[in-house]
């Protein structure tokens, strides 16, 4: 009985092994890459809110100190309060207007590919530039809006000035920046609903809105689901518009906690407390993301035996 | 779905004005008015027939010579973040395409659980690491530091194009003799390529846009447009609007061109990496 | 059979070519910028840099420069904030190429002198000329541990700037001789002008620095946030009344509504064009508000001290206004230090301190003042020294001083905007800043 033996293989035992080696040869880069970058860092950071360290200071432990000087603190107290709406109007409007584009452009249109192309535009936009663009276009004296609304007798935004206008302003611009995020994802998912539904569902004489409520948000709630959990963990983040743009101001009012993380360690370089804000804002995140990484682990690890 | 009658289709249509308009609009009023003249920059409404002018370009460079390097900055930085992006996530999504184990399974876990740092955090111990090592002000930090934030998705995106490939192509190919990198470069990339654009996109976009770690880890040699424009815009002389129009003109347009050449790859990698993960 | 194998993909290839055609378009420039070494960088605000090359008094860095064969100075500013920042960041590297650094008084705490070198060795085998000269209370406040770390070179000491054009415009009758005239005066001269304009009576830069830009004011009743000894006195009376006062003003016009976004580096534009009527700041500024080139009321722009307060005339001569001071320092982390220290001797010699007073800087040597040459070309001369002679610093220097200053800003914003009355918000102000002052 003739045993095919791969001809590149002299050395049986060596191969084998090296063989079964190759799958962690060839994702060791990745993992190196993440741990020497991501996660070592990620448990100094954990540790550095136990020290009080900052320039000209050698560390020193201080246990606790920091989570009680963070918890005392008004401004963390404000600054979480403000991300936590911040984030909720945020998301919400994202999803709403990046479904409400998505239906509207499932509908097809002559040129589709061109607007497309048109909705997806601002995701090429950075944040600076975003900013550049809204001050430009929010000008208090002299730029467009606050003329349009002089013409309508409207009291012009005064975004530097009104922490109102300012907080209006930056939501106004993380959902300009993001809905083309949403969009594509819905617009996938909308594209993705059968036609027979529909057509079922107008021999039975749904039209209209009917169609959308019945048919269609229920088909794409799985994916409104996901772009749901995705923006909240990416909005609550934010830090570059809004450090750019008010830095936390006027009064605090745009204050995020990535800002005043920010602020403790490379304004006041109290990288303790900023770290202390750092361990804060992982638990909230994991929190968040505890839904994705359960299905994850089930998915991936549980179920995949 | 929707009926096409008349004054449904006028709906539709005032619709899609708006939501181009809201997408459109600002975009096009910078870009616009970076060619006017500075007395007719603010002018309502802007008027869309205009001799166009190059002067806040000259400007541009001539008052701010930091400006030009930057752009060069970015570009290297971004070359070599999809660079090194694909460099790490291509071996690797292979592997977790062919293979399978326990160890594998819970690496990619993990890979995937790390997406949800938020970048901010590791700025912190990073900083004082970043001065040890000299990286202080240099392309490489910035090129690690991008890369590694999105070497999960594209090592993901990567291995949905992968699983395509049949397997039967690995089959015959290690019987031919070939190694397994060997593989991976004359066959498996050549069959996924698009897989590779779907990947890269992704890290391409982030980098030249990118502002946080640039703003902190480098100061003038390494500088990216992102950070200096951001100088521009808190200078000290109040607001210079024609040449910052400009400046963001030119960092502006060729992201934009490229997202829109890119645009299916974009929807394509966003599907993958949404979906189940 | 092998297929047709890519090596590189288009879009690469479009990205590189792209690269090439950039760099050929712009004819290699990038790399041209980055060719250009060897010279000396400092980081400083702009006024240091304009004080020290452009004015009456010349231009006293290019002597400097020919003598050691240096191209240029790279003069690296920003605002004041900003300015520390990069100091510190750049300062706690290993290595940096910055030389040189300017430090204002408040920012300079023990802690962070670590980040500096000691001057002693310096000043021992390579003096600068009768460092004596330099005022005592400076030099006492850059020594740490006994240890000097800085060379005291600009002084800020705040005055009163006014138009006069539109004094004798508006017929009002000049300048104020209390602070509650001032604030009258204010009001009358808040007015359109024929062309349009609209111009407010005082202008106070809200955005940042609230801290020293309230205390002139509050200096009228002597008041302060945190005194010398760090006891903190912002809910008493002399400051509450400072804050009402400009509630008030903001409240009926005077004071424009953009004011909270409003820098101090702003200030000279609204000053030059006359959209202010009056301001308070460094008397240093005169020379910049009356610039020929620049403003549009050249030669009309009369500095004077800060008035007192009515209840408090007859107990000061003027008000004992905010003084803040700059510094040289040498980061520990610098490349060429003897380089550094040669140029920190050429701009603290008596001749170099004339030409910057000259320019428009406070000089911070006492002999300065008695040259004819300073006293002849400068109108507030005078005025500015018998400020000095009462000025102190706005705020003492501690650890968390930068915490203080941004929470003291928000608090006198607050305030000025009516989101809480000035003594309710001083009262909430008080024990935050106690707080800071524990560490």
């Amino acid at each position: 009985m003739a045993v095919l033996v791969p001809k590149s293989e002299p050395h049986a035992n060596r191969s084998s092994r090296l063989a079964r080696l190759v799958p962690y040869l060839l994702i060791a880069p990745v993992q190196l890459l993440l741990l020497v970058v991501l996660v070592a860092p990620s448990f100094g950071a954990a540790g550095l809110a136990f020290f009080r360290t900052s320039f000209g200071l050698d560390a020193t432990w201080v246990g606790l100190e920091n989570f009680r000087t963070v918890f005392a603190d008004y401004r963390f107290w404000n600054a979480l309060w403000n991300t936590v709406v911040f984030v909720n109007v945020v998301v919400y409007l994202e999803i709403f207007l990046g479904l409400a584009i998505a239906v509207l452009l499932a509908t097809q249109f002559r040129l589709q590919k061109l607007w497309i192309s048109v909705i997806i535009a601002p995701y090429a936009v950075s944040a600076v530039i975003a900013v550049l663009m809204w001050k430009f276009i929010l000008e208090p004296d002299t730029g467009f809006v606050n003329y349009l609304l002089g013409l309508v007798g409207i009291e012009p935004i005064l975004w530097t000035v009104i922490p109102l206008h300012a907080f209006a302003v930056v939501v106004l611009l993380e959902v300009w920046l993001n809905t083309p995020f949403t969009f594509l994802i819905l617009y996938a998912a909308v594209m993705g609903v059968s036609q027979e539904l529909y057509e079922a569902a107008r021999i039975d004489g749904a039209r209209g809105f009917q169609l959308f409520r019945f048919i269609t948000l229920p088909s794409v709630m799985p994916a409104v689901l996901v772009a749901l959990m995705f923006r909240y963990i990416f909005a609550f983040r934010t830090f570059e518009v809004v450090w750019i743009m008010t830095q936390g101001g006027p009064l605090g009012s745009t204050d995020l906690l990535s800002i005043y993380l920010f602020r403790n360690g490379f304004r006041y370089y109290d990288f303790g407390i900023a770290a202390t804000t750092a361990l804060v804002m992982v638990a909230v995140t994991a929190l968040l993301a505890s839904v994705y990484l359960w299905n994850l682990y089930r998915t991936m690890v549980r179920d995949a035996r | 779905m929707l009926g096409r009658r008349a004054p449904e289709n006028a709906v539709r249509w005032l619709l899609l004005a708006l939501a181009v308009f809201w997408s459109a609009a600002p975009i096009v009023l910078v870009v616009q008015s970076s060619f006017k003249a500075s007395n007719r920059i603010f002018e309502f409404p802007p008027s869309l027939w205009f001799t166009p002018t190059f002067e806040h370009y000259v400007t541009l460079f001539r008052q701010w010579p930091e400006f030009a390097p930057t752009l060069l900055n970015s570009a290297i930085v971004t070359l070599g973040a999809g660079a090194l992006t694909l460099l790490v996530s291509v071996p690797a999504a292979y592997a977790y395409s062919r293979y399978r184990s326990r160890l594998l399974t819970w690496s990619a876990f993990g890979m995937l659980a790390v997406r949800m740092f938020p970048p901010i955090v590791i700025t912190l111990p990073l900083y004082p690491v970043v001065r040890a090592l000299n990286l202080q002000d240099t392309h490489l930090v910035l090129i690690i530091l991008y890369a590694t934030f999105f070497v999960s998705l594209s090592t993901w995106v990567m291995k949905a194009f992968i699983d395509e490939v049949p397997l039967e192509l690995d089959e015959s190919a290690k019987l031919d003799g070939a190694s397994v990198l060997q593989l991976l470069f004359w066959i498996i990339l050549p069959l996924s390529r698009h897989g590779i654009v779907a990947s890269v996109v992704f890290v391409v976009v982030y980098a030249w846009k990118e502002f946080l770690f640039a703003f902190l880890f480098t100061t003038s040699a390494a500088r990216t447009a992102p950070a200096i424009i951001s100088e521009m815009l808190g200078s000290v002389t109040g607001v210079a609007w024609g040449p910052l129009l400009a400046a963001a003109t030119v960092q502006l347009v060729p992201l934009l061109v490229f997202v829109l050449l890119v645009q299916r790859f974009l929807v394509k990698g966003l599907t993958i990496g949404s979906t189940k993960g | 059979m092998k297929k047709q194998i890519h090596v590189i993909d288009r879009r690469q290839f479009i990205k590189l070519g792209g690269t090439a055609a950039f760099l050929a378009a712009t004819g290699g420039l990038p790399f041209r910028a980055f060719a250009q070494g060897g010279s000396f960088v400092v980081v400083s605000h702009a006024v240091h840099q304009t004080v020290a090359t452009t004015g009456d008094g010349g231009d006293i860095v290019s002597p400097w420069l020919a003598e050691h064969g240096i191209g240029s100075v790279d003069w690296r500013t920003a605002g004041i904030a900003q300015v520390h920042e990069t100091l510190f960041r750049e300062a706690s590297l290993n290595q940096t190429n910055l030389d040189v650094g300017y430090i204002l008084n408040t920012q300079l705490f023990p802690r962070i002198a670590n980040l500096f070198e000691p001057l002693d060795p310096y000043l021992a085998s390579d003096p600068i000329e009768d460092f004596e000269d330099f005022f005592p209370g400076m030099r006492e406040s850059l020594t740490i541990d006994g240890q000097i770390y800085g060379v005291p070179v600009r002084h800020s000491t705040s005055g009163l700037h006014w138009n006069q054009a539109y004094f004798e415009e508006r017929g009002v009758d000049g300048p104020p001789e209390t602070i509650e005239q001032m604030a009258e005066i204010a009001r009358q001269l808040t007015f359109t002008r024929s062309d349009g304009q609209p111009v407010y009576g005082f202008v106070l830069p809200g955005s940042g620095q609230m801290h020293a830009n309230t205390t002139d004011i509050a200096r009228a009743w002597n008041g302060d946030f945190i005194t010398t000894d760090y006891e903190v006195v912002c809910a008493e009376p002399p400051m509450v009344k400072a804050l009402t006062m400009l509630r008030e003003m903001f409240v009926d016009g005077v004071l424009p509504q953009s004011l909270i976004s409003i820098a101090n580096t702003d200030l000279d534009t609204w000053m030059q064009t006359g959209r202010a009527a009056m301001c308070v700041g460094g008397m240093g500024r005169n020379r910049i508000y009356n610039d020929a080139e620049a403003s549009q009321f050249p030669g009309q722009i009369e500095t004077m001290s800060i008035p007192v307060s009515e209840e408090l005339t007859g107990q000061f001569e003027v008000a004992p206004v905010k003084t803040e001071y700059w510094s040289l320092v040498i980061p520990q982390a610098s490349q060429q230090k003897d380089l550094s220290w040669s140029f920190i001797q050429e701009l603290s010699s008596k001749d170099a301190h004339l030409s910057m007073a000259l320019n428009g800087n406070g000089p911070t040597r006492a002999s300065t003042y008695d040259e004819p040459a300073f006293n002849a070309s400068l109108p507030y001369a005078e005025a500015e020294k018998k400020a000095l002679a009462v000025a102190r610093v706005p705020l003492p220097a501690f650890d968390r001083s930068t915490e203080a200053a941004d929470i003291i800003t928000e608090a006198v914003q607050s305030a000025i905007l009516g989101a809480m009355t000035p003594q309710a918000s001083m009262d909430q102000l008080a024990p935050r800043l106690e707080a800071l002052i524990r560490g």
